[in-house]
């Protein structure tokens, strides 16, 4: 290629460019000069040209597209969206909640498992007392009492053993005078004959035989639980409502 | 009330006032809007959400050309809309329900055209609305804003963020593509459109 005819190519390319912001009117006087005369010369940009200009003749005969609605604003369009209340203030009170109420449950969890742990060696066969050998070795007053009497749930055994033993009790209790056998459980007798074995918060309470009474809780440990136990609940229903509330008002 | 009046007091939270703006140009917001998505549905909402934009902003208008502020919130909004649409593509009711020779429901409106009249214009539109949509979006908004709202290069700039360079090259590049595509789809045309070439 002749370097006149690269000359005249590289004018092409730069008019072509050019042809847009020329039928716009957006070039300077010199672009303008360069323009009109490369097209006196070049067919191809004559073309180009003219269908530029039969393209934004077609564009402006576009009519107006009818509007499918009204874009007025209406006041619900333009007030803010009402946020549902919000009680701020009772977050910091909720999570205080939350963490009282885990804090206390694994409170609970902790002791409850440590003492079940403790109260029976690992692999140990579950040792409970029936309330007949309880009442007597409590010589309970009650020892005349049909031996039939139907106490021997394990929260009645619990509470049952539960209760402080009186310095009678304790005289009573130290000779072994007791017709049980070590596998008190496992020989059933009259009273839990049939019935299942109670384990958990009674039988962690198991006494060996021939030994004095293992400590039981006192009255006010029992005070202290129920007092947990009640707190807890308290706890629960209040992130319930806390819950059922936020859920409503979202 | 003058168009600055009613500025002034929609600034101060007038409603009423601020609508008598959005009487005077939701033509052209919602044509622009139209020919950029080139979907009615998303157009009246790119429309609707440039509006509502705008009524929420007015307090930041410091003066010049409000149609050009306008356009381009709704510029914004188009751009939203198509990338709405990026992330879920999905076809278009309209383009399923109309045949070739239903015109659609916006021409129904047209009554001051006669019938002959109407159904060239409408295969008139759809040649030039299949054209720009083979434009990329920034081209087809340049070509929009040029050729279909007749705004200057500087106008145009200011719309869509740029500077008057790239939107020379933007509608160059546009209108050439456009160009040749209606070149190719000539015989889509009605006759009395098509280029008639010096022998």
């Amino acid at each position: 290629m002749s370097v006149w005819n690269r000359l005249r190519r590289s004018d092409h390319e730069k008019v072509r460019q050019l042809l847009s912001p020329y039928l716009d009117g957006e070039v300077s006087q010199q672009e303008k000069a360069t323009v009109e005369q490369h097209l006196r010369a070049c067919r191809a940009c004559q073309d180009e040209l003219e269908g530029l200009r039969w393209t934004i003749g077609l564009l402006a005969q576009t009519s107006a597209e009818p509007l499918p609605r009204s874009f007025v604003l209406r006041k619900t369009d333009v007030e803010p969206a009402r946020k549902a209340p919000r009680l701020q203030w009772a977050y910091p009170l909720l999570r205080g909640a939350t963490a009282v109420a885990a804090l206390l449950l694994i409170v609970t969890l902790a002791v409850d498992w440590g003492a079940g742990r403790g109260a029976r060696p690992a692999g140990a066969p579950v040792q409970t007392r029936s309330i007949q050998n309880l009442q007597e070795e409590k010589a309970l007053p009650q020892e005349s009492a049909p031996q039939a009497a139907p106490l021997a749930t394990g929260v009645a055994n619990a509470e049952a053993q539960e209760t402080p033993p009186s310095a009678a009790d304790a005289q009573a209790s130290s000779p072994p005078p007791l017709k049980t056998a070590p596998t008190a459980a496992a020989t059933p007798t009259r009273a839990n004959q049939g019935r299942p074995v109670p384990t958990g918060v009674a039988g962690r309470q198991a006494v060996p035989p021939g030994s004095p009474p293992s400590p039981t809780p006192s009255g006010s440990n029992r005070h202290v639980w129920g007092l947990i136990e009640a707190v807890l609940g308290a706890l629960l229903l209040l992130l319930l409502g806390a819950t059922w509330w936020t859920a409503r008002h979202r | 009330m003058d168009e600055q009046s009613l500025i002034a007091a929609a600034q101060q939270g007038d409603l009423t006032a601020f609508n008598s703006l959005v009487e005077q140009y939701q033509q052209g917001v919602f044509n622009t809007a139209y020919r950029v998505l080139l979907d009615a549905d998303a157009a009246a909402d790119a429309t609707q959400d440039a509006f509502l934009s705008a009524y929420r902003a007015i307090g930041k208008f410091r003066g010049g050309s409000f149609r050009a502020w306008l356009l381009r919130i709704v510029t914004n909004a188009c751009y939203d809309q198509l990338r709405a649409k990026k992330r879920r593509p999905t076809a278009s009711l309209d383009a399923l329900l109309l045949s070739p020779d239903d015109p659609g429901p916006f021409v129904t409106e047209r009554t001051q055209d006669n019938p002959l009249d109407q159904a060239m214009r409408v295969e008139l539109r759809d040649v030039i609305h299949a054209g720009l949509r083979t434009l990329p979006p920034d081209q087809r908004l340049a070509v929009v804003l040029s050729d279909i709202q007749g705004f200057k290069y500087q106008e145009i700039a200011a719309i869509m963020d740029v500077s008057t360079g790239t939107v020379k090259s933007r509608l160059s590049r546009g209108r050439a593509k456009l160009r040749d595509y209606l070149l190719d789809q000539k015989e889509l045309l009605p006759d009395k459109y098509r280029l008639k070439r010096k022998v």
